[in-house]
């Protein structure tokens, strides 16, 4: 009985990396790949090394782009909301928000994100987070210089994942191996 | 007798496993290990681990992420697979084995942070301690490992840890130095799991829980007997509410904990559960009067012009409090013949009375022969204190069946 209930915990453990592992993989080689525009800074995970911290122009949302009830200010933060986005010269921008999910039109992509807690009335616009503003590089790379542009991969219910980020038009990896070597 | 024929009986299914727990505790049976062969065998795979990260460190960026994933579930299941293999099927290496489990179990959390990184997830931090802690958690109590129940009780902590430090913390308390009187009590509620689950049949996880929760409770409550810890302008603000709440509720839980844990405690006589249940929750009434009355008993100082700040003698009182409360801590730690007890109590009353003179004498220290006569005061102290706790802790062992030395 002890080495079933053993098995049985384990398999857990090991169920939940495995698919974790596949729904990424799933998603980066499915999901319909949009770019987005970014400005990084460069802060430190204690637990999993250095990453850049990726701030989209897609995070910031204007209070007029939401479609139905806009939520109140307090209850706000963690609320789920349903962005939908158009390509707009060479990058995807917001063009509507709501709270239930929105049917995108043609050329267009719908993705999901969480308010987060930031600018509101002051300002007339919130900050929305996609689970996407985190991308983990080699330590010592996390402070690149350049444009930063980045490929997203949302999969049918828009989720989304990083596929591929970019310094000025050229894989982040290969522009930090070239600043490597010389 | 030794812990390898109560083992044998177990196994022959001649003795339930509680009497089992209760025949090694009451003659002192420990399970034995050749001590070179663990440390060789840590430092080897230590060694080995570490060798294999840097391996794949340096070659971080070529490997693909199917290979990443396989090489760090292969390295968990591994410890798993030897831990069961030497300490379940073979019953021989058992310090070895409960070693792995504790790697494997650290290894779950690697494998999560792994997962993070390489599909570059944002979440919370807390939310991966969270889960870590929910893999493991019932391992403990599956395997009976007492490596995996520090493992499981070190995730719990942690996790705590973010959730009452971290200002997105859901439960997040203060963002000042108040937040030492809420670990004061997680550390009793520790502490009283500890006794609750003496009178389980998880005895065997009783005794590093309390020692766990005392050392916890001991170091957290320490600053509160500092007269400058109350010296912040941040106390006149209220806790945030969630985190008030939990703490309140976290009070209550190591009372009720504590009550039942007690009633049964063996080694202590009802006198004594009395006084040390009557201990245990004057404690946690002065971590609670820390946070609520000693803004209350504070009086406003003016150390200069624009720099006001709060001035409180609850140090006094916490002081008083925490001396009776290590006194307290020998007596019983005496009478369940737990040496733990008693060190973590002799090291608080000789750091209490440091803190003492700092305060009292040091603050009016103008000249070298007061430093002089302070230094020689705490010289003669800690050699008294050393010597009784050598004494106590020879009384102790005398008062131990003879295996158990």
């Amino acid at each position: 009985m002890k080495h079933v209930m053993l098995a049985g915990i384990v398999g857990l453990q090991v169920l939940w990396i495995l698919g974790t592992a596949f729904t990424q993989e799933i998603r980066l080689g499915t999901g319909t790949v949009i770019r987005l525009e970014t400005r990084p800074v460069d802060p430190r995970d204690l637990l999993r090394g250095d990453y850049v911290i990726l701030n989209y122009a897609i995070n910031t949302v204007w209070k007029d782009r939401f479609v139905g009830p806009v939520p109140e200010e307090e209850q706000a933060p963690g609320k789920t909301v349903y962005v939908v986005l158009a390509p707009q010269g060479g990058f995807h921008a917001v063009t509507r928000i709501s709270l239930t999910p929105l049917k995108p039109g043609v050329g267009e992509v719908m993705i999901t994100g969480k308010i987060a807690k930031g600018r509101w009335e002051s300002s007339g616009s919130f900050r929305i987070e996609y689970g996407i503003e985190r991308y983990y590089v080699p330590e010592g790379t996390g402070n690149p210089r350049g444009k930063i542009t980045v490929d997203v991969a949302v999969s049918w219910n828009g989720k989304t994942s990083i596929k591929q980020v970019y310094i000025d038009g050229r894989p982040y990896a290969e522009v930090m191996a070239s600043q490597k070597t010389r | 007798m030794k812990h390898a024929d109560i083992q044998r009986l177990l196994e022959d299914g001649l003795i339930s496993q509680q009497q089992h727990d209760l025949i090694a505790e009451r003659y002192g049976l420990k399970e034995s290990a050749n001590r070179v062969l663990v440390v060789f065998s840590m430092i080897g795979a230590v060694l080995v681990v570490a060798g294999i990260i840097l391996i794949i460190g340096s070659n971080w960026e070529e490997i693909p992420r199917a290979i990443k994933v396989a090489g760090g579930l292969f390295l968990m299941l591994g410890a798993y697979g030897g831990g069961y293999y030497l300490r379940d099927v073979r019953r021989e290496h058992t310090v070895i084995g409960e070693m792995l489990y504790f790697l494997g179990a650290g290894l779950f959390l690697a494998n999560i942070a792994l997962i993070g990184q390489i599909y570059n997830l944002s979440s919370r931090s807390p939310n991966g301690i969270l889960l870590w802690w929910i893999g493991i958690a019932g391992l403990p109590w599956v395997l009976r490992s007492l490596a995996l129940h520090v493992a499981s009780l070190i995730a719990f902590l942690l996790l705590l840890g973010c959730e009452t430090f971290m200002g997105r913390g859901r439960l997040f308390f203060c963002g000042d130095q108040r937040i030492v009187a809420v670990w004061a009590v997680i550390g009793l509620a520790v502490y009283s799991l500890g006794t609750v689950l003496h009178r389980t049949s998880y005895r065997k996880f009783s005794k590093v829980t309390e020692v766990i929760g005392l050392l916890i409770f001991n170091a957290m409550s320490l600053p509160l007997i500092y007269k400058w810890f109350y010296h912040s302008y941040a106390w006149r603000n209220p806790p945030a509410m969630p985190g008030a709440l939990a703490y309140l509720g976290i009070c209550a839980l190591t009372l009720i904990l504590a009550l039942w844990g007690l009633e049964k405690r063996e080694g202590l006589d009802k006198t004594w559960r009395y006084v040390w249940g009557a201990t245990l929750g004057g404690a946690v009434l002065m971590t609670i009067g820390a946070v609520w009355l000693s803004p209350i008993v504070a009086f406003e100082n003016y150390y200069h012009a624009h720099s006001p700040a709060y001035n409180s003698s609850y140090w006094m009182f916490a002081t008083v409090v925490l001396f009776v409360f290590a006194i307290l801590q020998i007596q019983v730690g005496i009478k369940v013949s737990s040496s733990g007890y008693v060190n973590l109590a002799m090291v608080m009353i000789a750091l209490i009375i440091i803190s003492a003179y700092i305060t009292l004498i040091g603050s009016m220290a103008r000249t070298g022969l007061t430093f002089v006569a302070g230094g020689v005061l705490l010289i003669g102290t800690g050699i008294f204190l050393e010597k009784r706790r050598r004494v106590l802790l020879g009384t102790l062992r005398s008062s131990m069946p003879q295996e158990a030395k």
